[in-house]
């Protein structure tokens, strides 16, 4: 606002050095000047205005001291619109003055609006010289007509939307990407003073502003160690302990201080490692120690990512966390799951491919589930984002085994309506997928390895989907036995289903999941005898029913297995 | 020998004095019998002589003593009816040194009967302010007087002070001149001192707070009684409803509706109920008409009681926790956001006419979490029917209800639970700047530009109330917790409380430099804070009417403001994107004033100065605060506003 008005009162200023005399006149005056000035509008309305120069230059003793009166007069009434249009900015929230709160102004006072104005084109003041003073004006832009006609459709401004964020947690403010650093803040403190000054030093703040901008390439000066002083030195000497024994030796860097040696013979690393562990699930006050925990459990997961020890240590920590009662780590939990979710879907996760990872994906997998249980409620995006990022990993080519295997039980974790969607439309895509290891590697040992580890991965991806084949099968064949509860009754499939019905079966997990999947599902039902039967009536089939190709390849591929 | 001769004999002689010729001085003051046939005019030979040449007219007192009442009464109209909002308030100031002056001028000329018709006429315009001053002054009828009384010699002796902005200084001159009033010129030249800043009118340096005092404190508002404050308030909290409190202890007695654990605690709030009954400044229950509570409000009523059980308790050493609500895409077309009480919904006014709800707690079912849900919780509900710009709003108790007041002059109730508009309330001649439910619903109040604020119940279309007093535009206005009263904050640099009952003011409170934009009142109801453009929050006693103490800190126009639920700690937001937590329970305004005019003095003056009650302040990216809110029962805090990159 304040920088609109000043352009305004430059202008004033020059008007009124120019005519000194003018000094704001007395109503009767005004009125009497109304009149005089209403015959000359009237004249101007119908044209009159049209004389040539020679009779302009006869009129300028008329229309000198009517024209400094009327400056007066139009001061006074831009004073007022301004003053009006500045309650509207004030009202609106802003800082700044907008066309929009002029027109509102000059609408209040029922005066016609000035159309044309709006805040997405910038006006643009140009300045010139008359008379060593400076003149102030508006460039008009001439534009074509066709031009504007032509010109395609702007684009749909984005709907208002809301994100929430932690400004401040216990009287800190967190380091995320949503909280201003503190060179913003000096930038934005100085914006702030360039719109509220009245000092006409504009070109001093702008210089200032500029200067930090060109500083913003120099990183932030350390807020870590500013942080650090408002913990106490015991929750300090606390955290240090505890991050201490909770990593194992070879994560540790060479610098800190290793374990001493008293501490070493009282109790062995692992001793001193649960000792730890479980203080953190027991200890109330550790509240304040929350994000430091949780910068650290994301700072060693990042550096260590092939360290299988260090991983499992950490996914402890982060259970024990939620698992203490005392502690409040909603606010936190956004910044622990990208934590999580690269010991579950991570492309690799130890040095050795023989190490058993499989067992950090799991445990990673539980954790989702347990922050799912608890916080889906107050975060409702939590649970479709994760699904997102897990199915994503499991239809990732590039990725390897581990990470569908890791996938497959984070989207097991995230419930039977997801599996339902996410998951059994493509088992087929997946097995597919898995089973086909002969192209990917020449090696005689590693393609071994490979399908071993192919193996575990069709076997938690049958595992995922055989309680809800299984309750499929039981509400489609035995209605009556849906409703005694959330638990799937057990039902012998092989006495139970008619030999059509099987065959059915047969054809409908065939068509959505492929024949090796049926094959094993089959066996999972307790079914296998069955499967070979319906093979064999099959290949008889064949042989009446030649349309089905694709059926018969597959068929044929199969019985070479 | 005529009055002008007098005058030319008595610039003579000044001349003479001056230049030195002492001897031809003392002889014409003997052979003009100067100075033992007009001691009256003695201070005529004290002037300098541009005065005595400028001033002295024909219109001198003795020709018409009625002139001090007309010139007066032109001078006010003028300033009072038809200048400018901006300079009414640097041109009113100069109205009571005038009107003293004119009245000591004419008890001086020997016209005591003028004077007081003058005094009669005129003296409701300072009675706010200057009551004391008033009173003594009133007592002044005859020369005697003017050299017993101390206030006359106080104004007499120095010069009334008033800082004035260049523009409205000449616009008080050029009408002064046009309109020939040389008397009144007179005393603006010989008794008051105007200080011609540069500034702009409304942002006016803290030693001119004081709003023009004489040199030896006159007229220092730091004890002046205003009448006002002598006006009896209940501050005390609402006493509850007979009936209900009845009820809730038959439920208690049945055990309906508790579980056993919520028992003891449920019992012992209802002894407190029953016992604040009683309180001595609590106003009555039925002071206020209310419809009868329904069975409902029972339901309703234990669960508050529930809520008040995991309170925490909140302390200055407890650090809050923030969790700021940022509203993108919005183009700088927000105009206003407001939390609802339960703090669930989030209501956004829009310049494009547009009022959205927003629901912040996902609808999802903790128990079977799907990832299709049936309606994406992020999408607002819209709110369609205003014609301008949504300037405030406000959520009824219960959250089912929305109130919004527009630039179109009206203030629409929207019912959330079936998305549509119930009623528009007109009435306000000029935008309406703000609107607030009342602490117990069915009434609402809005303020306007048209200077009033209104009270209104939800099922009238007419207002129940106008409070007419504010000099300017209202800019917001808040109930008092207890129903009873009506806080208001205006561009005229004040805040009335005003009693809905009787609808008149009850507080005045003046001290701020420029229009107030927000206010707040204490949850127990015996503080009220305020803020505007002047950046400066200041704590007010309701009690009392006084200032308890000024807190600065904020670089921008302060937007809104919280206490907290034991209303020891302030927070505040404003455009300068920050949260500001404030102390305002220790120190007091003596100290606290010493240490911002010390810190000016010896500070770079473009640095503002930083009160001690400052606890913390938080940065938001480019997003200033539009609202804040306690969380119920927890001390968190809930922010909105629009971030502006």
């Amino acid at each position: 606002m304040e920088g609109g008005l000043d352009s305004f009162r430059k202008q004033l200023d020059e008007k009124e050095k120019k005519n000194k005399v003018i000094k704001m006149e007395e109503i009767d005056d005004i009125e009497r000047e109304e009149n005089s000035f209403s015959s000359i509008e009237s004249d101007t309305e119908s044209g009159v205005f049209d004389f040539d120069y020679d009779e302009l230059i006869l009129l300028i003793p008329v229309v000198v001291p009517i024209i400094s009166k009327m400056i007066g007069r139009f001061e006074y009434r831009l004073r007022e619109v301004l003053l009006e249009a500045k309650k509207f900015m004030l009202h609106s929230k802003r800082l700044t003055l907008n066309p929009e709160d002029i027109n509102s102004a000059l609408k209040m006072k029922n005066f016609e609006q000035m159309y044309g104005y709006n805040k997405w084109t910038p006006n643009v003041w140009k300045s010139t010289s008359l008379n060593q003073t400076n003149l102030y004006y508006l460039e008009d832009q001439e534009l074509e007509l066709d031009d504007i006609i032509n010109k395609p459709l702007p684009v749909i401004p984005l709907d208002v939307m809301y994100t929430a964020h932690y400004l401040a947690i216990d009287g800190v403010q967190p380091a995320y990407l949503q909280n201003p650093t503190n060179l913003e803040i000096q930038q934005m403190k100085a914006e702030i003073n360039l719109l509220t000054s009245k000092s006409n030093n504009e070109t001093e703040n702008k210089n200032k502003i500029d200067a930090l901008k060109k500083n913003s390439n120099i990183p932030p000066s350390n807020e870590k160690t500013l942080v650090k002083q408002v913990l106490g030195r015991e929750l300090t000497l606390y955290f240090e302990k505890i991050t201490e024994a909770i990593l194992p030796h070879t994560a540790r860097s060479g610098s800190s201080t290793p374990l001493s040696s008293s501490q070493s013979k009282l109790m062995s690393e692992t001793e001193y490692r649960e000792h730890a562990l479980k203080s953190l699930l027991m200890d109330p006050g550790l509240q304040p120690l929350v994000p430091y925990f949780t910068e650290f459990i994301t700072e060693t997961v990042t550096n260590n990512l092939k360290n299988l020890d260090v991983l499992t240590s950490m996914l402890k920590m982060i259970m024990r966390l939620f698992g203490n009662p005392n502690l409040f780590i909603e606010s936190q939990i956004h910044q622990l799951i990208p934590a999580i979710l690269t010991c579950s879907i991570s492309k690799k996760l130890s040095s050795t491919p023989n190490e058993d990872h499989w067992t950090l994906r799991r445990t990673a997998a539980t954790l989702l589930r347990l922050i799912v249980e608890k916080y889906s409620n107050s975060y409702p995006s939590l649970q479709p984002r994760l699904t997102k990022t897990l199915t994503r990993a499991l239809l990732d080519r590039s990725k390897g085994r581990g990470s569908i295997y890791g996938a497959i039980f984070g989207l097991v974790s995230m419930g039977e309506q997801v599996l339902r969607i996410m998951v059994l439309p493509n088992v087929k895509f997946v097995s597919e997928y898995l089973l086909n290891t002969e192209n990917e590697v020449e090696d005689e040992v590693e393609k071994q390895f490979l399908t071993f580890e192919s193996e575990k991965c069709l076997e938690a991806l049958l595992l995922s989907i055989l309680n809800i084949v299984k309750h499929d099968l039981i509400s489609k064949y035995f209605p009556n036995l849906e409703n005694e509860g959330p638990t799937i009754p057990k039902v012998n499939f092989k006495q139970n289903l008619k030999k059509e019905e099987k065959l059915d079966i047969f054809k409908s997990f065939k068509t959505e999941f492929g024949f090796e999947i049926t094959k094993r599902l089959f066996t999972k039902l307790d079914l296998a005898d069955d499967y070979n039967t319906i093979l064999d009536q099959l290949g008889d089939d064949d042989d009446d029913d030649k349309g089905e190709d694709s059926k018969q390849q597959n068929t044929d591929d199969l019985m070479k297995e | 020998m005529s009055n002008e001769d007098v005058n030319m004999d008595a610039a003579v002689s000044v001349y003479l004095r001056n230049r030195g010729y002492k001897e031809a001085d003392s002889m014409l003051k003997q052979e003009a019998n100067l100075l033992n046939s007009r001691k009256t005019q003695k201070n005529l030979l004290d002037l300098n002589i541009p005065d005595l040449i400028l001033y002295s007219s024909k219109d001198e007192v003795r020709d018409d003593p009625n002139i001090y009442s007309n010139f007066y009464s032109l001078l006010r109209n003028w300033i009072n009816e038809s200048s400018l909002d901006l300079y009414k308030f640097e041109l009113r100031r100069c109205l009571f040194p005038i009107f003293v002056y004119s009245y000591l001028n004419l008890v001086e000329s020997d016209h005591p009967k003028e004077a007081q018709t003058l005094m009669k006429s005129f003296e409701q315009d300072h009675q706010e302010q200057h009551s004391q001053d008033l009173e003594k002054l009133s007592c002044v009828l005859s020369k005697n007087h003017l050299v017993e009384n101390e206030f006359v010699k106080e104004f007499k002796s120095s010069k009334y002070k008033i800082r004035m902005s260049r523009y409205s200084f000449e616009l008080l001159l050029s009408f002064l001149q046009n309109n020939k009033m040389m008397l009144i010129l007179r005393i603006l030249n010989e008794h008051l001192a105007i200080k011609v800043t540069t500034d702009k009118p409304r942002l006016l340096n803290q030693d001119e707070s004081d709003g023009g005092a004489v040199d030896n404190e006159v007229d220092g508002i730091d004890d002046d009684k205003i009448n006002l404050d002598q006006e009896e308030v209940k501050l005390g909290t609402l006493p509850a409803d007979p009936w209900l409190v009845k009820e809730l202890d038959r439920c208690l007695r049945e055990g309906s509706g508790f579980t056993p654990q919520e028992m003891p605690f449920i019992a012992q709030e209802l002894q407190k109920l029953k016992k604040e009954n009683p309180l001595k400044d609590s106003p009555k229950r039925d002071s206020i008409p209310l419809p009868p509570p329904k069975l409902l409000d029972i339901q309703q009523e234990i669960k508050t009681l529930n809520e008040l059980r995991s309170k925490i308790i909140l302390n200055n050493s407890l650090k809050p926790t923030i969790c700021s609500y940022t509203l993108h895409n919005t183009y700088e077309n927000l105009t206003c956001a407001k939390f609802s009480p339960s703090s669930t919904l989030i209501g956004g006014g829009f310049s494009d006419s547009l009022v959205k709800v927003w629901n912040v707690k996902g609808v999802v079912n903790p128990k079977q979490p799907t990832i299709t849900m049936p309606s994406d919780p992020r999408t607002p509900t819209k709110l369609v029917g205003h014609s301008g710009p949504v300037y405030g709003m406000g959520f009824s108790p219960d959250n089912n209800y929305l109130i919004s007041c527009s630039e179109d002059k009206t203030a629409r109730l929207w019912s959330l639970l079936t998305e549509s508009n119930l009623a528009v309330y007109k009435g306000h001649n000029y935008p309406v700047w703000d609107c607030e439910f009342g602490p117990l619903g069915v009434y609402f109040a809005t303020c306007s530009h048209d200077r009033t604020a209104r009270l209104w119940s939800t099922d009238h279309i007419y207002p129940l109330r106008i409070f007419v007093g504010h000099l300017s535009d209202v800019d917001c206005v808040k109930f008092h917790p207890n129903n009873n009263y009506l806080l208001t904050g205006s561009l005229d640099r004040t805040l009335r409380l005003w009693d809905l009952q009787r609808g008149h003011t009850v507080r005045l409170l003046s001290r701020h430099n420029a229009g107030v934009t927000c206010c707040a009142i204490s949850p127990d109801g015996r503080m009220a804070a305020s803020s505007g453009e002047d950046k400066v929050i200041m704590i007010w006693d309701l009690g009392t009417g006084k200032l308890i103490k000024k807190m600065v800190g904020h670089e921008s126009a302060v937007q809104t403001l919280e206490f907290s639920l034991d209303g020891k700690v302030l927070t505040s937001g404003g455009l300068d994107y920050t949260v500001r937590v404030w102390d305002c329970k220790t120190g007091d305004l003596s100290n606290n004033e010493a240490e911002i005019s010390g810190e000016n003095r010896t500070g770079n003056p473009s640095t503002t100065a930083t009160s001690n009650d400052l606890l913390h302040t938080f940065y938001t990216k480019k997003t200033p605060i539009f609202d804040i809110k306690y969380g119920k029962n927890s001390n968190i805090l809930l922010t909105v506003g629009p971030f502006l990159p």
